[in-house]
């Protein structure tokens, strides 16, 4: 086709001007494309480092200065935390699995315990990791992680050696004494098959699942514990599950149109499972003759407990949205829940929470064990006071709840930080979704943790802004654990933060307090000592505690009781009764030590 | 395509076709661009949603990580479709404090669409300004207080909820929050005061009872707080509260078959609300309701533009209210009453009225419509709307003398007919 010139001057204008709209068009997208990336580009932290740590004195939140030793005019820190965390060793990062997907497991992982694997009287610490989901992308395959204390802040890595990296999606551990060797076992409950390692002594671990029949169902794991349910000298095992979640039952969920996770109402309860100890190595699986399996919830966290004061050990139940459970236990191992009636099912405005952890510990120095859980946004963490046959709603009074209203809240440690004789209570915070800031800039998914102090007058203070810089640590926490890492006499934290490394927090509260603390050995008991009893007088101050395993959210500490004595320099009393039965009893024993008692044979015992 | 060619290649059209045909062209093709990129196509954002996990497909918002540069990228990825309400929520807010920086009225929707996106800085910012401009603005007061509560900041909410409750004494809603917010502080004697005392007591609330019965267990009076959850369940008879709360009561009152009869009643009320709770969850994507939010904002500043004389922006803001949620009622109303105005709009006043009664059946909405019958010279159907108005019971003195002036009109169109005799009683209230 010959076409003059002139003839084809239109169309070459009109390419000519399309083109030019054209390319106009692709610079825009293009350019939209670059800002985008751009963007992310930069809002990639730099530094773990920076992510880390606030430094110290400067406040992020309007929470305040952060008082320094020696700082004329400050207001005294009423506890002083440091981290310690790459000082110490420990190089633990959690995974969830993530991959944008917001499978409904991912924000629950995941946990940690803190116990003395090999006897050597420092405290070794143990964590769950998650493991990749559908849809994230490949690379090194994430495990559980034990850290060997050896003393002076000092861990080292001793997964391999040990033989306890199970690879599974770690949810809730726990760890007692199960053959009665000296030694603690560990029990994981993963999302799939549980894991049990049974600790051979020697600073190694078999995997006894299947020998043990513990392995449990395909089921999503939560919070798990040890308690000799019987008191025949055996623990037991209590193991929670979360809900009836398979990966093809996900759902997508959004809230004002943000992409959210779904939640325990999208998916079906389930009950929990209740393990027997047989005494020869193995479990049977006891569920329905113990009535744990006669309800089904949406079990989180949960902490076993004397709650009753009968003798033997009463589980409770975080139930998420849904009420929790109270299982009494009839000291045969039969429990009947008993949560309503006894007021700890619902919050004080009778609605059920998002309950997420639970601890037990005696709060009033009453010598009833006192109850505090975790919830979510908008909803207060609960401080239930056991008022002996019944337990009340204490957080508004107490003043406990009111600076947790906007965050979620995970793990709960109630101990004695300042070794004033009054139990202080720490509280994990983060929230589940990542882009919360999105739709809500009342929370936020980093957040930093609460330390309330107990005031001894029924009153809580939140002293988190005047407690050192390890509180002004702004992660998404988890599991939270207490023990005293550096056997100074005064108890350290050790918080598991998602999809960050893990946080070791050294208490340098200049306290002049004493304290006392006491390991036991049962003997006709089990050998953990799990559900002792220890009452603690010291002129007129009178503290109780009992040895329990799996507390927490889905966490595990304190086989080590750690009384904090005030003033006082010399403890008149110290009796243990043993879940046999049995009776010890010490006098005048001096402060600022750790006691070892083995049941029956001390100077006063009726065993 | 080979004809468009011919039509150039052989010169069948003039140049200047050729022109406008391409600047038509790369309008229509940029505004598609845009339109894509504010996620105004659904099928496309089904296909983005679909490939979940991909944050990639959720890349387009660019304002979400400039307004949180320090989240990671990858999970400030939200789906088209939600980032296009949200972004039309941050203009209108934007579009309502340059227009109106001085009225109070367009600082209490701007305050309100930032607290529903979760930009409480901004929210709070907005009712602090209106109460410079107005200090006894109770929608201010009530946003901050309402902010104060997400905030933990318990304290600082309790003088803004007093001087909403001074400023409107019929408000219920800040009174029974204020409740809340004073037994979550344990200031429960407070508490109990103002529910007691200063609670209008011809109303009658779930809540109130429910809160009372609280105070009351905590104070250890177990008769009233008995007494107060058993109102509670009067009023709403399968009230869980109440049932805990009575389980509660008799558990310590040790009247072990009360307390065993409320706590089976409580599990099995419990266990319906759940099953209900996951028949609503089964809607995923909460975007449209979201929407709805949106939805509202318009509807407001569209009456606020009404208010200041600014028909036409009033008209497009109250469409666009009525696209985001067809059965708006307000939005309904408030075109009616603008196009009411309008002699040549009146077939329009009465398809939003009608709209209006249909999708809310009250007094008001009859009315209006009955109004809007009577601009347009449909008595007959004028009549029976006031007549449906009047038979809610409600006697408003407009409604009353429309009424008069129809059958008045009506005596004079047919003489001999007899008055129809004024009464609720032959119509049904819808």
């Amino acid at each position: 086709m010959n076409i003059p010139l002139r003839d084809r001057k239109p169309l070459l204008i009109g390419l000519v001007l399309a083109s030019l709209g054209v390319g106009y068009v692709l610079w825009k997208g293009i350019a939209h494309r670059n800002r985008v990336v751009s963007d992310r580009n930069t809002n990639v932290p730099e530094t773990l480092s920076a992510v880390l740590r606030t430094p110290a004195g400067k406040s992020e939140s309007g929470v305040g200065e952060t008082p320094q030793f020696g700082q004329a005019g400050a207001a005294p820190a009423p506890f002083y935390f440091v981290e310690v965390t790459t000082e110490a060793g420990i190089d633990f990062r959690h995974t969830d699995g993530s991959s944008g997907r917001r499978y409904v497991i991912e924000p629950m992982s995941a946990s940690l315990l803190i116990f003395d694997y090999d006897k050597d009287t420092h405290e070794d610490i143990y964590f769950l990791n998650g493991a990749p989901l559908p849809g994230s992308p490949p690379g090194d395959t994430p495990r559980n992680r034990l850290y060997r204390n050896l003393g002076d802040w000092k861990f080292v890595d001793v997964t391999g050696a040990a033989g306890v990296g199970d690879p599974g999606y770690g949810l809730g551990v726990a760890a007692a004494d199960v053959d009665n060797n000296g030694f603690e076992d560990v029990y994981v409950n993963n999302l799939g098959p549980n894991v049990f390692y049974r600790n051979n002594g020697d600073g190694t671990f078999s995997d006894a699942t299947e020998e043990c029949g513990v392995r449990g169902g395909d089921q999503m794991g939560a919070g798990v514990c040890f308690l000799d349910a019987d008191r025949d000298g055996w623990v037991d095992l209590y193991v929670g599950n979360y809900i009836d979640f398979s990966f093809d039952r996900h759902i997508a969920r959004s809230i004002n149109g943000i992409p959210s996770y779904p939640g325990p109402l999208d998916y079906q309860p389930i009950p929990d499972t209740f393990y027997h100890n047989n005494g020869d190595g193995t479990f049977r699986d006891a569920s329905e003759t113990s009535g744990i399996g006669t309800l089904s919830g949406t079990c989180m966290g949960l902490v076993g407990g004397d709650f009753d004061n009968d003798g033997d050990t009463d589980i409770f139940v975080c139930n998420d949205v849904k009420e929790n459970f109270l299982w009494i236990n009839d000291g045969t191992g039969r429990f009947q829940d008993n949560a309503i009636v006894r007021g700890v099912a619902y919050d004080a405005f009778g609605a059920p929470q998002a309950s997420m952890g639970a601890d037990c510990g005696d709060l009033d120095n009453d010598g009833l064990f006192d109850l505090f859980m975790t919830s979510y946004q908008n909803e207060t963490v609960t401080f239930y006071r056991n008022l002996g046959a019944f337990f009340e709603d204490a957080t508004a009074t107490s003043g406990a709840g009111v600076s947790s209203y906007s965050y979620v809240t995970w793990g709960v440690v109630i101990a004695d930080f300042d070794n004033d004789g009054f139990r202080d209570v720490f509280i994990a915070c983060g929230h589940l979704d990542d882009n919360v800031e999105l739709r809500d800039r009342t929370t936020s998914y980093w957040a930093k943790n609460i330390l309330l102090k107990n005031l001894g007058n029924g009153k809580f203070e939140d002293v988190s802004g005047r407690s050192g810089p390890g509180l002004q640590v702004r992660l998404s926490s988890r599991g939270a654990a207490a023990a005293d890492l550096d056997n100074d006499g005064d108890l350290d934290i050790v918080v598991l933060n998602s999809r960050m490394p893990a946080t070791v927090l050294r208490n340098d509260t200049p306290s002049r307090d004493h304290w006392l603390q006491v390991r036991l050995d049962g003997r006709a008991s089990n050998r953990s000592a799990i559900g002792a009893r220890v009452d603690v007088t010291a002129g007129d101050l009178r503290l109780a505690d009992e040895v329990r395993s799996g507390r927490g959210y889905q966490s595990d500490w304190g086989r080590r009781l750690h009384f904090g004595l005030g003033p006082r320099t010399m403890v008149d009393r110290v009796e243990v009764r043993w879940p046999s039965g049995n009776r010890d009893v010490l006098e005048n024993v001096p402060g600022d030590r750790l006691i070892y008692v083995v049941e029956g044979q001390s100077p006063a015992s009726d065993g | 395509m080979r004809y468009v060619l011919s039509l150039f290649l052989f010169r069948k059209l003039p140049t200047w076709h050729l022109v406008i045909g391409t600047v038509v062209f790369i309008t229509v093709l940029a505004g598609l661009v845009r339109l894509y990129r504010g996620g105004r196509f659904p099928f496309l954002n089904r296909v983005a949603e679909r490939r979940v996990g991909s944050s990639a497909s959720f890349a387009g918002n660019s304002r979400v990580a400039e307004r949180f540069p320090e989240l990671p990228a990858d999970t400030a990825a939200i789906p088209r479709s939600a980032a296009a309400v949200r972004e039309e929520m941050h203009r209108l807010a934007d579009w309502l404090r340059r227009r109106f920086p001085d009225a109070a009225d367009a600082g209490i929707i701007a305050g309100r669409l930032e607290y529903h996106l979760g930009e409480m800085d901004a929210a709070e910012d907005a009712f602090q300004s209106v109460l410079r401009l107005d200090p006894d603005n109770a929608h201010a007061h009530h946003g901050l207080a309402l902010i104060d509560v997400a905030r933990s900041r318990f304290e600082q909410a309790v003088p803004h909820f007093r001087r909403v409750i001074a400023l409107s004494p019929g408000a219920i809603g800040p009174m029974l929050e204020l409740a809340d917010a004073l037994i979550r502080m344990g200031r429960i004697d407070e508490a109990v005061d103002l529910l007691e005392k200063d609670f209008p007591s011809e109303v009658e609330s779930v809540w109130r009872a429910q809160m009372l019965g609280q105070c009351y267990l905590r104070r250890g009076d177990l008769r009233r707080a008995r007494m107060m959850y058993e109102l509670a369940l009067i009023l709403e008879p399968d009230d869980p509260v109440a049932l805990a709360g009575l389980a509660t009561v008799f558990s310590r009152l040790q009247d072990h078959q009360q307390t065993a009869k409320f706590t089976e009643r409580l599990r099995k009320v419990r266990e319906r609300e759940r099953e209900a709770a996951q028949q609503t969850r089964k809607v995923h994507d909460d975007t449209a309701s979201f929407a709805h939010k949106l939805a509202e904002a318009y509807t407001m500043a569209g009456r606020l533009c009404a208010v200041h004389g600014e028909g036409r922006v009033a008209e497009r803001l109250l469409h666009r209210a009525l696209a985001l949620r067809p059965d708006n009622w307000e939005a309904h109303r408030d075109l009616a009453e603008l196009y009411l105005k309008r002699t040549d709009r009146l077939n329009d006043a009465i398809a939003h009225a009608e709209a209006a009664a249909a999708a809310s059946p009250s007094a008001a909405t009859s009315f209006l419509l009955a109004r809007s019958y009577r601009a347009a010279g449909r008595s007959k159907e004028a009549l029976d709307a006031v007549r449906r108005a009047l038979a809610f019971g409600e006697r408003r003195p407009e409604a009353m003398a429309l009424y008069r002036q129809l059958t008045e009109d009506r005596e004079q169109n047919a003489p001999g007919a007899s008055a129809p005799k004024l009464s609720s009683g032959s119509y049904k209230r819808p």
